[in-house]
């Protein structure tokens, strides 16, 4: 049997810590990583076949019996297929629901548009009552599902496909936003980057250093609500922001934080995905065509601090 | 509009609770000025019976446990608080601000401002899926004797989810799962038959594992015996309940009517006319 995966092994923390947690399913199974979960807690899991708008319902009754239901699909289908059925069915009543949304952006498994999520968070951050969290790593996952079932009240977890690296970065001073590099008094930008992509602005973050341009990196694992004070102390000092996401324009972490810093009147930039259905390829090669790779993000955040401030 | 039907009279089984049922929700949807009247009136025997029915019912605000009602036909929400006043589960008083703007009784049930109707719905299809996982959370805690009844329209069968939740229940075999379907046979634009029929509905939840019944949607004394029976029958199968009703039931020239659904007001002497048809029909009865 193959090693638990870092999802995997951390649903089944949750579930040991809280006998509350019930792990329900949409006839995506094998590639959401409940495996485990399933296997030490049979009596608190149900896969309820390929039936989201069912699955969230079924959440939702279950919640109001005292459980804490995970529900788990692709984003796309929690996002767009069962969206009104989140709105009215957990949304509204505030019920303690996580739903937990696989394949995102870049990191799905090469199967084009209709399991893509690319909107995904527009569609959750603009629900009432709702948490969103993007993690990066397992240390961040742990943190936010904690929180997430902890809260009370509903919440989404965006999670890449396939390979969620164990630690990126220091294990300590974890929480809803993180400083990850720290440009010091020369830092000439402060770049935000919202979950997965954390990876690939590091390796920005050192290029850059390398060429001599210092910047604060700080990673948002809570897009909503949004923690904006550790982020707007360093912009004001280093005089602008760049924010990086693996989502469309709109709806996502890098238009909230974009609104949150609007009043302090800093020139703000952001690289998303385009407002575009993309096409079908591997993570690599997807963030290459959308510009957020880190030989490309290097080059368009050099050019944009060679344009200076304007 | 259809003309007054001389099925009627038979039609409603007399009974004092849903009679008086009845003329609240007439005089609420007057005072009120609008509202879903002929769905509400279409559940007047449903509703009476499945609160009689019901062992635990006081419970539905606060705790975890005891019976459920989904009314997942939220827009019959004007029927449903007048069965919860009936019941004593809101005051009646509370029925006066129905349809006036920052009512706590919306004109769909909003639980965070009325706890009491357990579950919000309005958007169609939804219900049942609650349903389930209402049932299965009474399982879980051992509470088996707990029941939850979900009371849906024909119209709402157009949808997909109660189909993914007909499809569910008997694979996890919800026997403390009751369904009521409201067969008045017209949804907003008209009757099913023109719009979209749902054909051999017990036929296919029958076929899906559900042991389904039959029953005339406006006699309460028989709706009432075969909710409480079904308590005790098979506890590995959900049940449905197809009740024949009619939309607008016990206002002559609302039956059967697809104007019943939204209609305007009863003046005081039309709801006096229906009150001494309804008792006619009750001493009838007796």
């Amino acid at each position: 049997m193959p090693e638990a995966s870092v999802y995997a092994t951390t649903l089944a923390d949750v579930g040991s810590a809280d006998p509350s947690v019930f792990v329900v399913d949409a006839g995506l199974a094998s590639s959401m990583q409940t495996g485990l979960f399933h296997e030490r807690f049979p009596s608190r899991y149900i896969n309820l076949g390929i039936a989201e708008a069912n699955a969230v319902g079924f959440a939702s009754g279950l919640a109001r019996r005292g459980f804490k239901p995970i529900v788990h699909s692709f984003g796309n289908f929690l996002a767009r297929r069962a969206h009104d059925q989140v709105a009215i069915s957990v949304a509204l009543p505030c019920l303690a629901i996580t739903l937990v949304g696989g394949s995102c952006g870049v990191f799905d498994g090469r199967n084009g548009p209709s399991h893509l999520a690319g909107d995904d968070l527009a569609t959750f951050t603009a629900l009432p009552n709702f948490r969103v969290y993007e993690p990066a790593d397992a240390v961040d996952l742990a943190l936010a599902l904690t929180e997430a079932v902890g809260s009370g009240g509903p919440s989404y977890l965006r999670l890449r496909r396939h390979g969620m690296p164990t630690a990126i970065g220091k294990r300590d001073n974890r929480g809803p936003v993180r400083l990850v590099c720290d440009g010091g008094s020369a830092s000439r930008a402060t770049l935000v980057v919202i979950g997965n992509l954390l990876d690939e602005v590091m390796v920005t973050a050192r290029i850059l250093a390398d060429d001599g341009i210092g910047v604060d990196l700080y990673h948002v694992v809570r897009i909503k609500p949004l923690e904006i004070a550790p982020i707007l102390a360093s912009a004001r000092r280093s005089g602008r922001a760049i924010v990086i996401e693996n989502h469309v324009p709109s709806g996502g972490g890098a238009q909230a934080v974009v609104a949150a810093l609007a009043p302090a009147g800093l020139p703000i930039t952001t690289l998303t995905l385009p407002d575009a259905f993309l096409p079908a390829g591997d993570p690599r090669w997807l963030a290459a065509q959308a510009g957020l790779d880190a030989t490309t993000l290097t080059a368009r955040i050099s050019a944009e601090l060679a344009r200076g401030v304007s | 509009m259809t003309p007054y039907s001389h099925k009627r009279a038979t039609q409603i089984e007399g009974d004092l609770r849903a009679a008086r049922l009845r003329l609240l929700i007439l005089r609420t949807h007057a005072a009120a000025g609008a509202g879903h009247l002929g769905s509400s009136l279409s559940i007047v025997e449903i509703l009476s019976a499945l609160y009689s029915s019901n062992l635990h019912h006081a419970a539905q605000d606060s705790a975890q446990g005891g019976d459920r009602v989904v009314l997942s036909k939220g827009h019959a929400a004007l029927g449903l608080y007048c069965a919860l006043a009936e019941e004593g589960i809101i005051p009646h008083a509370a029925l006066r601000t129905f349809g006036q703007n920052g009512s706590e009784l919306e004109p769909h049930p909003n639980e965070t401002l009325l706890p009491q109707v357990a579950v919000s719905t309005g958007s169609l299809g939804q219900g049942l899926s609650i349903g389930l996982g209402l049932a299965h959370g009474s399982r879980l805690a051992g509470r088996d004797e707990e029941r939850t009844a979900v009371v849906l329209g024909d119209g709402e069968l157009n949808e997909g989810q109660p189909w993914e939740a007909a499809i569910a229940a008997p694979r996890l075999r919800l026997g403390n799962l009751l369904a009521v379907v409201d067969a008045n046979g017209l949804q907003q634009d008209g009757t099913m038959e023109d719009i979209m029929p749902v054909n051999g509905l017990a036929d296919a939840w029958a076929a899906l594992g559900w042991q389904v019944h039959s029953a005339n949607g406006h006699d309460y004394h028989e709706l009432l015996g075969l909710f409480t029976a079904l308590r005790k029958e098979d506890p590995a199968k959900p049940k449905l309940v197809i009740a024949r009703t009619i939309k607008g039931c016990g206002v002559p020239f609302l039956e059967n009517a697809v104007e019943s659904h939204y209609p305007p007001v009863l003046d005081a002497g039309e709801i006096d006319l229906v009150a001494r048809m309804i008792i006619s029909a009750g001493s009838d009865d007796a």
